[in-house]
């Protein structure tokens, strides 16, 4: 890490810290009394939330920058193609195979994993092939990325009309989580080291990603193992987006703005602080729109208020015009 | 010329095969010895939905042609770009201000905000400096997304979500007499569509080249919206949202059929209508006999389609 990139990553860092020291002490403001009792559960639903916060948008900022290296442009995120449909659609599929009455649904660790494993395994499938066919076709992975999230926004809602009444209501439940509804029963024990875990493995090998920028001939003579650090990263990735997405259901924005943002501040390729950058921007934008949701006491849900956001950002880039996508 | 003979072949079965489904029974010999409640049955139900099902294939594969050709771009289609999220945000809106409203004046709404759509979408694409085929789709995916944002946001701060999720959901179970008879306002656009086709597809090469050839660009590039515009909306009010028909039918006709939008808009708009029907007949017998709304079943088979396209087009390359 360079020190140029040392001052924006301490001045987002203190920012981000002053916005979660607030978040989670700013309701005690105009109490006089309190309990213990109330005090710390107020606090630790309030860290719960935080910590999730947290993951969701490490989690949202690496898999995008990891997935715009490896398909080499920077409009594409996991999400925008549909790995988050993919998990919400394994989950649907879980229940409609195996009821909703199995201890494989009722606990939400079995279910969790379960869901994970199927996720795995469908966007190697899919994704896995039109990556290793169609590398350099942005177009092709753009197209099927859209269709995929007809297909499995399709299917859901076909297997949620032939699925048993008492059925529905579990899926609906289980894939209903949103930022202002989180999922936190898997939080500390499942959510959290899953996400380190892949982490720590992403970020041994984001100096990988720097030579893979500079296109797959060079990355392979100089000794990258090509495929297989694609393969292993589409694995994490979709690891990664099935934390994020059962904690805090589908975010199909964040990853791109974030990313974006971050690169706008930098001004670098280089992957590591491009990293720290868009997760802390990540967790600024979770933390201050929950904010803004709270002042202006919007009805809304933050999702909606970050792909509003996002969205015009997006085509704001889009129309700036960008040499190097 | 023979593959569009098996084109109408299996249009006209399909169209008999989708009257003669349904939950009542009506046989061949009630109907040909003119028995009053199976011809009541037959015009009061069966026709208005088969009816329905054809203009709507007609007009979104239709649609889905022009904005492919006018802007040159395979991947899109107006339910991509957001011309069907407007339509939806104008029906909200409606909603929102009168209420419950006749459906003229919903179609009128929804027809509105449909233009609007498309004319922004059409103003951001012309924008945008390096203009290829991933980013006209993208463009269009961001901006409907951001459309989608704008009704839900709308529908959660004056909780109208449920209303949101009901009108969506394509489907022609309720299409019977009384209830269809809005789609025909489509009929004029529909046969300006074919009158312009030729027009469209030069509009496409670009301003300049489009003016050399003696073609109003802006006027004409107006008409397609508008077209559309109209078509979208009318089938968005009676019909609700169907995806892949315009995205997908115009690219497997272009496959089989070649780009020469003259002769193959006639392709277009059969297979579309194969396509709906069969999607409508499996969306009748697979949990007969209820339904399963048609965008669904539509949603399913299209994409396999769509993606079995792009996996032989990947092998095809290698």
């Amino acid at each position: 890490m360079q020190s140029k990139h040392l001052k924006p990553i301490l001045i987002l860092g203190a920012i981000a810290a002053v916005a979660v020291v607030l978040y989670l002490f700013y309701w005690l403001i105009g109490i006089d009394v309190i309990t213990v009792g109330q005090l710390n559960r107020g606090l630790f639903r309030r860290s719960s939330r935080i910590v999730a916060m947290i993951i969701v948008a490490i989690t949202m900022g690496i898999t995008g920058l990891v997935f715009q290296t490896m398909t080499n442009n920077r409009i594409l995120t996991p999400s925008v193609i549909g790995f988050d449909s993919t998990f919400v659609l394994s989950q649907t599929l879980i229940v409609f195979i195996f009821g909703s009455q199995t201890v494989l649904i009722a606990n939400p660790y079995y279910n969790f994993v379960l869901s994970s494993v199927v996720m795995v395994l469908t966007s190697m499938l899919l994704y896995g092939f039109v990556l290793r066919k169609g590398k350099n076709n942005l177009a092709l992975l753009l197209l099927v990325g859209l269709v995929f999230r007809t297909l499995m926004g399709s299917l859901t809602s076909f297997l949620n009309r032939v699925i048993d009444p008492d059925d529905f209501l579990v899926v609906t439940q289980l894939a209903m989580p949103s930022l202002t509804n989180m999922n936190t029963e898997i939080l500390w024990y499942i959510a959290l080291p899953m996400m380190m875990v892949a982490l720590i493995f992403l970020i041994k090998d984001l100096k990988y990603f720097d030579v893979m920028n500079l296109g797959e001939d060079q990355a392979k003579s100089l000794g990258v193992n090509y495929l297989k650090l694609m393969n292993k990263s589409l694995v994490l990735i979709a690891v990664l987006i099935s934390v994020s997405t059962a904690l805090v259901g589908p975010l199909m924005f964040l990853g791109l703005i974030s990313v974006n943002l971050a690169r706008e501040i930098l001004k670098t390729d280089y992957h590591k602080p491009l990293f720290v950058v868009s997760a802390l921007l990540g967790i600024l934008f979770l933390v201050l729109g929950q904010f803004i949701l709270q002042v202006f006491e919007l009805n809304t849900s933050l999702a909606v208020l970050i792909n509003l956001v996002g969205g015009i950002y997006m085509i704001y880039i889009l129309i700036k015009g960008d040499k190097k996508s | 010329m023979k593959k569009r003979l098996v084109l109408i072949g299996s249009f006209i079965v399909l169209i008999l095969i989708s009257i003669s489904i349904g939950v009542a029974d009506i046989n061949l010999i009630d109907v040909l010895s003119l028995d009053k409640e199976a011809w009541f049955l037959i015009v009061s139900s069966r026709v208005p939905r088969t009816v329905a099902i054809v203009v709507t294939a007609i007009g979104l594969s239709l649609s889905g042609l022009i904005l492919q050709t006018i802007s040159k771009n395979k991947f899109i289609s107006p339910s991509v770009v957001g011309v069907t999220d407007s339509a939806q945000l104008g029906l909200l809106i409606a909603y929102l201000f009168f209420g419950s409203l006749s459906m003229s004046m919903k179609l009128g709404f929804a027809f509105v905000f449909a233009v609007l759509g498309s004319f922004v979408f059409i103003t951001i694409l012309q924008k945008i400096k390096f203009k290829n085929d991933i980013y006209v789709p993208l463009v269009g995916m961001m901006f409907g997304s951001i459309v989608a944002a704008i009704v839900s946001f709308i529908a959660f701060q004056f909780n109208l979500t449920q209303f949101v999720d009901t009108i969506g959901l394509g489907s022609f179970t309720t299409k019977i007499a009384g209830n269809y008879e809005l789609l025909y306002v489509t009929i004029i656009p529909i046969v300006l569509a074919f009158v312009y086709m030729v027009q469209f597809n030069i509009v496409g090469m670009g301003e300049d080249f489009a003016k050399n050839l003696g073609v109003k660009y802006k006027q004409t590039m107006m008409i397609g919206l508008l077209i559309i515009s109209m078509v979208t909306a009318a089938i968005y009010v009676v019909v609700g949202s169907i995806p892949f028909i315009g995205l997908v039918v115009p690219n497997l006709v272009s496959i089989y059929y070649g780009d020469n939008v003259k002769k193959t808009v006639w392709d277009v708009v059969l297979f579309g209508g194969v396509f709906v029907l069969f999607a409508d007949i499996i969306s009748r017998i697979i949990i007969f006999p209820y339904e399963i709304p048609v965008s669904l079943t539509m949603g399913v088979i299209g994409s396999i389609v769509f993606l079995y396209l792009i996996y032989r087009r990947v092998n095809h390359a290698k």
